[in-house]
């Protein structure tokens, strides 16, 4: 039984470490945190849930339609919406109420599509695989091992892909890059593009485990900040990493404290980091 | 070499200058306005239920402007100061009605030392980090008044506050409009003025140009923490109002799902000006609270809106009308 | 406490690459010390890190005898004063209420103080004129300080950011490129004024790639070239030095 337990910790510290990596991918495109990626992620699943299960559609149309939905989302905020408000103003509020704004737009929008009531998705696999006394759902796995390769794929593109590695030098300093002839708006795109595919996959994995509702992308976007915050950003594994501990701590605090001291714990936890690593929090510079 | 080149060092910025109108003219207008309104209101019972809402919400979004217009600081936390205003005048009108009046110097102490906490932890983090750390608190406070059944009620809340009597005069909810129409005027005004004088100069230099403001020897942390606080007593003072009109307190009333309709009030109404944040309420609580069928896309036209605002129209609403009047009055006011 | 600045020894690398290797710079108060060298030699590095914008890897910076580790801020309340080589002014703001920042951050020295203003530019709705502030303006010949500073020219933005300098009363003056941009009046109106503050006891700072511009304005020259102070010394042995002007010219 342990096992379930551990096996659940890890999904969820792997959705969690997706998240996270979707803010990486984008802050290393644009240094700016995006909170809508936790929007991507729910209105992905809700997306697919809604194709598959209350429609009937395989799963090759919803896992597409939510890649999609996922991918231009991502591409909506960063061309439509951030790299207006960061071309015309330096102040920093305006990129972030702009982003808050357009989260809030995804929420309401997925309310208004698939309805208030809780979705649930369809498994990617039915299968149950039996494991000593019990049995573990092939989806689970599907989820955990999908995770890995994304994480290992992200990894690879970033150390081994042309655009992958100029990905940095664009971020840092957009000009620059531009003065040395990068091709910077199609590294950027890249990068907005593989936030999408991060975050529609989390939300496809998500999708059958927990009932999503079009206020689901909140606690998602945090829980995915506070696991970037937690792993750093050193490399493509960092928010994995992250993702897992803050798993860890989300179940030793229920264990010991109870269900409703969650939100305390995690509270707690950011004043605590931000406090004691004020600067270099992030190794990449956020905009400020 | 040429100081008469036309070249300025940016591109094209929208213009940032509503036309200046002398200070006498908008608090005046604003008052008689306020008057106009409170008459307007009277009796009818549920013209008074959208007046108290339209009167907390105005106030909560005064107090997102404060940091927001005059530092660039967006604090989340809203839900939370002003629950923490409502829940101290409910929880101490239920030990005896006389303690209400120390409602106002602890709730207001209390949201201030929170802001002052949270904006002290972040003071060298970016802004998203602000956003995330006051979130959370909104968040936790908002779990706590469910879960802490013992001093919140729990989910059922607290009920029973009775009305206030000034004088042996019972303040009845009529009362409580023209006084909180006053409040809301008496905030404004201050901020206004408090934005044209050396510290909202400061603040909005800050604002604008951090680094230079620190060379200059600002204390651009002290500053910043200060404008968190004042913005976080004045949501204080929105909830123990609030709490007042209504009698009673819930918790749903103090969902972080508030702090998003608060948001896009000072963006829609205009940040130019205080009454820019007023007008941004009237117009939300109007359109989504009051009419049931704008209820979901309601909410999603604000979100929308809001974008547009922030996109193309940065001046808001009153921006707009301003410059419609600079139209008709192309003289201008000088500044 | 004297505005006399001493670097010893700065050295800093952004990625690999070595920008500054070992400065040695000194300013004494009631001297204008002339900075020159290509651009990308490191000038504005080596300014930033004086100010505290940016932190060496290695080497100190003392000013008035204190070794220097705190914020910008805390520096400009030692008596520093900088400008910026992008010229970095509120564009929301007039003229005359982005000087007042100098003059107001002389004022609000603590949370009291802060406070205290805050309630009186409540309490009474006109803004205070500062008689200083309109006086340092015209000393630079900025005229119209109630233009928004959107609408200024770039020329002008330099000028409003010298007197917002100015207005903080300093004892260490640094100027980064002061003068780009700047139309004859401005010049000379800088120039007057840096003159009467150096008379006054204070060290300035000068940064600039003219040289021209600077050599019947400055006590000092000093060349920053491949990130090392090449030559330092009075004007006159400067420009006689053939090493100044083959490098000079070289980077030039």
């Amino acid at each position: 039984m342990e096992f379930r337990v551990l096996l659940a910790g890890l999904e969820t510290g792997a959705f969690y470490g997706l998240i996270a990596l979707g803010y990486f991918l984008f802050l290393r495109a644009t240094a700016a945190v995006n909170f809508a990626v936790g929007a991507y992620v729910m209105f992905a699943g809700m997306t697919s849930a809604y194709l598959v299960v209350s429609h009937g559609l395989p799963q090759i149309v919803g896992v597409s339609a939510a890649l999609l939905a996922a991918v231009v989302l991502a591409w909506i905020s960063e061309d439509g919406i951030l790299q207006p408000m960061l071309a015309r103003t330096r102040q920093e509020f305006g990129p972030v109420m702009a982003i808050v704004a357009f989260m809030f737009v995804i929420e309401q929008g997925a309310g208004l599509i698939y309805g208030r009531a809780p979705l649930r998705g369809a498994e990617l696999s039915d299968t149950l695989i039996p494991f000593g006394d019990g049995w573990i759902e092939a989806h689970d796995l599907i989820a955990l091992a999908g995770s890995v390769v994304i994480f290992a794929l992200a990894a690879a593109w970033l150390k081994h892909t042309g655009y992958g590695r100029m990905l940095r030098a664009v971020g840092d300093n957009a000009d620059a890059a531009q003065a040395l002839g990068l091709p910077v708006r199609r590294i950027r795109m890249s990068a907005v593009i593989a936030t999408g595919l991060v975050c529609g996959a989390a939300g496809i994995f998500v999708a059958p485990q927990a009932a999503l509702t079009y206020q689901s992308h909140l606690p998602f976007a945090i829980m995915g900040f506070l696991a970037l915050v937690l792993g750093g950003t050193a490399s493509a594994w960092a928010p994995l990493a992250g993702g897992v501990l803050l798993a860890m701590i989300e179940t030793v605090s229920a264990r010991t404290l109870g269900g409703s001291f969650r939100d305390y714990v995690l509270l707690a936890l950011v004043l605590v980091v931000f406090s004691f690593r004020p600067e270099g929090l992030f190794a990449i510079r956020v905009r400020t | 070499m040429d100081a008469n080149s036309t070249s300025t060092a940016r591109e094209a910025a929208p213009r940032r200058h509503a036309p200046r109108i002398p200070p006498l003219i908008v608090n005046t207008a604003t008052a008689i306005l306020g008057i106009a309104f409170f008459l307007y209101v009277g009796g009818n019972g549920y013209r008074q239920d959208l007046a108290l809402l339209f009167i907390a919400y105005a106030l909560l979004a005064l107090g997102m402007y404060v940091p927001l217009a005059l530092c660039g600081s967006l604090s989340l936390a809203y839900n939370a100061y002003f629950a923490i205003g409502a829940y101290t005048v409910a929880i101490l009108a239920n030990h005896s009605p006389a303690l209400i009046w120390a409602a106002i110097p602890i709730a207001i102490v209390v949201s201030m030392a929170i802001a002052a906490l949270l904006g002290y932890v972040t003071r060298r983090l970016s802004g998203f980090h602000l956003a995330v750390a006051t979130l959370m608190f909104g968040i936790a406070v908002h779990t706590w008044l469910v879960h802490a059944g013992d001093t919140t009620g729990g989910a059922t809340g607290i009920g029973g506050i009775p009305r206030l009597s000034l004088f042996g005069i019972e303040i009845g909810r009529a009362g409580l409009i023209g006084f909180g129409l006053a409040i809301i005027w008496l905030f404004a005004t201050a901020i206004a003025r408090l934005r044209t004088s050396v510290v909202g100069i400061v603040m909005r230099g800050q604002r604008e140009t951090l680094v230079a403001a620190e060379a200059c020897g600002v204390p651009t942390e002290t500053v910043r923490v200060l404008a968190l606080a004042a913005g976080a007593a004045i949501a204080s003072v929105a909830g123990m109002l609030f709490a007042l009109m209504n009698q009673f307190v819930l918790p749903d009333s103090f969902a972080v799902s508030v702090v998003f309709l608060v948001l896009f009030m000072p963006i829609l109404g205009g940040m130019a000006s205080p009454w820019g944040s007023v007008l941004g309420a009237l117009i939300v609580v109007a359109f989504t609270l009051g009419f049931d069928f704008f209820q979901g896309p309601g909410s999603l036209t604000f979100g929308v809106l809001t974008l547009v605002v922030l996109l193309l129209a940065p001046s808001g609403l009153l921006g707009w009308l301003g410059d419609i009047l600079k139209r008709i009055v192309p003289a201008g006011a000088s500044r | 406490m004297t505005g006399a600045l001493r670097c010893s020894g700065i050295q800093k690398a952004y990625g690999g690459v070595r920008v500054l290797h070992g400065i040695d710079l000194a300013v004494a108060p009631g001297e204008i010390l002339g900075l020159v060298g290509a651009n990308g030699a490191g000038k504005t590095t080596l300014i930033d890190i004086i100010g505290g914008q940016q932190r060496a890897d290695r080497g100190e910076v003392v000013l008035g005898g204190t070794r220097l580790t705190d914020s910008p801020s805390a520096r400009a309340r030692r008596g520093m004063a900088r400008t910026f080589q992008r010229p970095q002014v509120a564009l929301e703001l007039s003229i005359r209420e982005n000087v007042a920042i100098g003059l107001a951050a002389r004022e609000l020295t603590s949370l009291g103080r802060i406070v205290t203003e805050a309630w009186r530019g409540i309490l009474s709705s006109r803004v205070a004129q500062a008689a200083e502030v309109d006086d340092a303006c015209a000393r630079l010949a900025l005229t119209g300080l109630d233009r928004p500073a959107e609408e200024i020219t770039f020329g002008e933005m330099r000028l409003v950011e010298v007197a917002r300098a100015l207005m903080q009363r300093p004892k260490l003056v640094i100027l980064d490129e002061p003068f780009s941009g700047v139309g004859d009046a401005g010049v000379a109106g800088i120039t007057r004024a840096l003159q009467a503050i150096r008379d006054q006891g204070c060290a300035v700072l000068l940064v600039d790639h003219n040289v021209d511009l600077l050599t019947s304005l400055v006590d000092r020259m000093a060349l920053l070239a491949q990130g090392e102070i090449v030559i330092d010394s009075d004007v006159a042995t400067c420009l006689a030095s053939e090493r100044f002007r083959s490098t000079y010219i070289g980077v030039a």
